[in-house]
């Protein structure tokens, strides 16, 4: 029998594209997986990474037909894989280890005899690495988000073609397509990476024991961090850094007192001191050539591990910018505007590919902005507030303005600090190295920068953050109640002494 | 008298917290944005930005640009404004027509009546 079915005629769907649009509910009663070509997404999000899942899960909770495309294997890109959730876990369990050998026994501890058991803890590391991938797996199917696993390359401003990691290569058309592909270690000219070796962050967290000797080239947030947790493991670390201050930007203050720190814990500095090469020894070590930044004799460090952190570059291959027009600039980056697009107004670019810092929160919070333009409402990233945190022990958090910035802008400002050797908790926990400084406005008193060098400084930053991010004045903070005895006391106290005096210093 | 004054001193020494408190976003009253230069573009960043020619042949609606320096032309409207037009193909992918596929073409030209199932 022949019957007209109207409902799926040409003719209806070109009259349905023009009828108001009406958006699915983010849930409905059953998932479904958007992967055929033939059906148009709204959204095709290229990279997994934190800026790629969470606005990949954000379209989907707005109701965007959604799918991501990941190329690893596993969602979370570098933050979750090789990044920050594996130095976090290496870092913690070797502050224990450390802390089992050297503190305990002041504390009224005795314990027999410590021993590292390597293995175990670069399996507690994957453990924690796998169980957090596997988890934004399911948020994917909670949400409906299409996860395909493979590469994905613009055929046009509306199609990807993914190329499936068991090799089938299809294409998704998308009204929108959002670029994530987040980043990769900057190569040192003239330096070979093996990963074995010579290694970047990647290797740095999957060596198989603890070196000897190694040495870090750069002193920024990932040369610190991982030259802290071999340290502690036993090796001898030796940083050089070609600037004369570490810690990547950091409040000049905090930096010099940063650099005391861990020079006391034992880490060795070359600063001021260029890297000219590297060289394979006859005893199987690598030599690293260095001489002083302004000239003078070079000197080569003998390592059994040369870690290379110098930064990290934008990464693009293979995407096939090309195809759709789109040029990175001088230093590799997607230029967008504010609203995330790119030069193809239908293709929007967010996290590490694009501009500003390199991080991951900063990635998630502009994946939410982005898809909360593309479903036509305001996205929002304060890029004055974005926090920066250094993991080592004792930990680093920044937020806002320096000082040297403010005086470069000619702000007149108050600086109050307040040290950590004041505060009755970190006396308590005898854990009490470091300071919080706040930096204010000094007509307004509004906050305009903080510094935290102390005990869970990654944590406190958060109540800094808030407060800026609602542009309190220090002494907003000075007049909120504080717990006692906590850390944070000493927060309000670096207030207090920024628009009045502290109490307890 | 004494009591009253000293309370209307006091009251006028109140703290009013520099923190303004917005409440939802939803209930902020709708206001306009315009895409503008991203706040941490480096200063020698081009704004607005630019297309390059698409390699690929099949990236027609890759080769729109969002900048205005494409042939945006000007011309005089009421009131002594000023109108600005752009070239129909100049128009972002968003503006344009869905292009209509074989079948949906087919079905045009012949009233829908080919389509039968």
């Amino acid at each position: 029998m022949l019957r007209l079915v109207s409902s799926k005629t040409p003719l209806a769907q070109i009259a349905a594209r023009h009828a108001p649009k009406l958006r699915a509910p983010a849930f409905t009663s059953m998932p479904r997986l958007y992967s055929t070509s033939s059906e148009e997404l709204d959204l095709v999000v290229i990279g997994g990474g934190p800026g790629g899942y969470v606005a990949a899960i954000k379209a989907a909770q707005l109701g965007l037909k959604t799918a991501c495309v990941e190329k690893r294997g596993a969602l979370g890109g570098t933050c979750l894989n090789v990044g920050c959730i594996p130095s976090k876990a290496m870092l913690n369990n070797s502050h224990i280890y450390h802390q089992t050998q050297h503190d305990l026994k002041s504390r009224g501890i005795d314990v027999g005899s410590v021993s590292l058991n390597l293995p175990v803890m670069l399996k507690a590391k994957t453990t924690a690495v796998t169980g957090l991938t596997k988890g934004i797996e399911g948020l994917f199917k909670k949400n409906k988000v299409a996860y395909h696993k493979g590469t994905g390359k613009f055929l046009s401003a509306n199609e990807v073609e993914v190329t499936g990691l068991d090799g089938n290569v299809s294409t998704l058309k998308a009204k929108n397509i959002l670029i994530a592909t987040g980043s990769v270690p900057s190569p040192f000219p003239g330096i070979e990476v093996d990963e074995k070796q010579i290694v970047t962050s990647t290797g740095a967290l999957d060596l198989q024991e603890v070196p000897k000797k190694m040495v870090v080239i750069g002193a920024g947030v990932i040369g610190l961090e991982l030259g802290s947790v071999w340290q502690r493991l036993g090796a001898e670390v030796t940083v050089v850094e070609y600037l004369d201050a570490i810690g990547a930007g950091m409040d000049s203050d905090m930096a010099k007192a940063f650099h005391r720190t861990l020079s006391k814990q034992g880490f060795k500095f070359k600063m001021s001191t260029k890297v000219l090469g590297t060289e394979k020894l006859s005893d199987g070590r690598v030599g690293v050539k260095v001489e002083p930044a302004k000239g003078g004799n070079p000197e080569t460090l003998e390592a059994d591990v040369v870690l290379v952190s110098i930064g990290r570059k934008p990464y693009t291959e293979g995407l096939g910018l090309e195809n759709v027009g789109i040029q990175v600039d001088e230093r590799g980056r997607v230029p967008i505007d504010s609203e995330f697009r790119t030069s193809v107004p239908n293709i929007r670019c967010i996290g590490d590919v694009t501009y500003g810092a390199m991080l991951a929160h900063k990635a998630e919070e502009e994946g939410i902005a982005a898809v909360e333009y593309i479903n036509g409402g305001h996205g929002h990233v304060n890029y004055d507030v974005i926090p920066s945190v250094i993991y080592t022990h004792p930990e680093v958090a920044w937020c806002g303005k320096t000082e040297d910035q403010l005086k470069k802008d000619g702000v007149a400002y108050n600086v109050g600090t307040f040290p950590f050797a004041a505060n009755s908790r970190a006396r308590t926990n005898a854990d009490a190295e470091g300071m919080v400084k706040m930096i204010s406005d000094k007509e307004t008193d509004r906050i305009l920068g903080i510094h935290i060098m102390g005990p869970n400084a990654g944590e406190m930053i958060a109540e800094g953050v808030l407060a800026m991010e609602y542009g309190a004045s220090s002494e907003d903070v000075a007049r909120t109640c504080h717990a006692h005895p906590t850390l944070s006391e000493a927060f309000k106290e670096a207030a207090m002494a920024a628009y009045a005096k502290p109490i307890h210093f | 008298m004494i009591p009253s004054t000293i309370r209307m001193a006091a009251a006028a020494q109140t703290r009013t917290p520099l923190i303004k408190f917005l409440g939802p976003r939803s209930a902020l009253k709708e206001e306009h944005h315009e895409p503008s230069r991203h706040p941490a573009a480096p200063k020698g960043a081009a704004y607005p930005l630019k297309t390059a020619s698409p390699t690929n042949e099949s990236s027609s609606s890759a080769s729109v640009s969002s900048s205005k320096s494409s042939n945006v032309t000007q011309t005089p409207g009421p009131h002594g404004t000023t109108r600005h037009s752009m070239d129909f193909t100049e128009l972002p992918t968003r503006y344009r027509h869905p292009i209509l596929t074989e079948a949906e073409i087919e079905a045009v030209e012949t009233g829908g009546a080919s389509k039968i199932y």
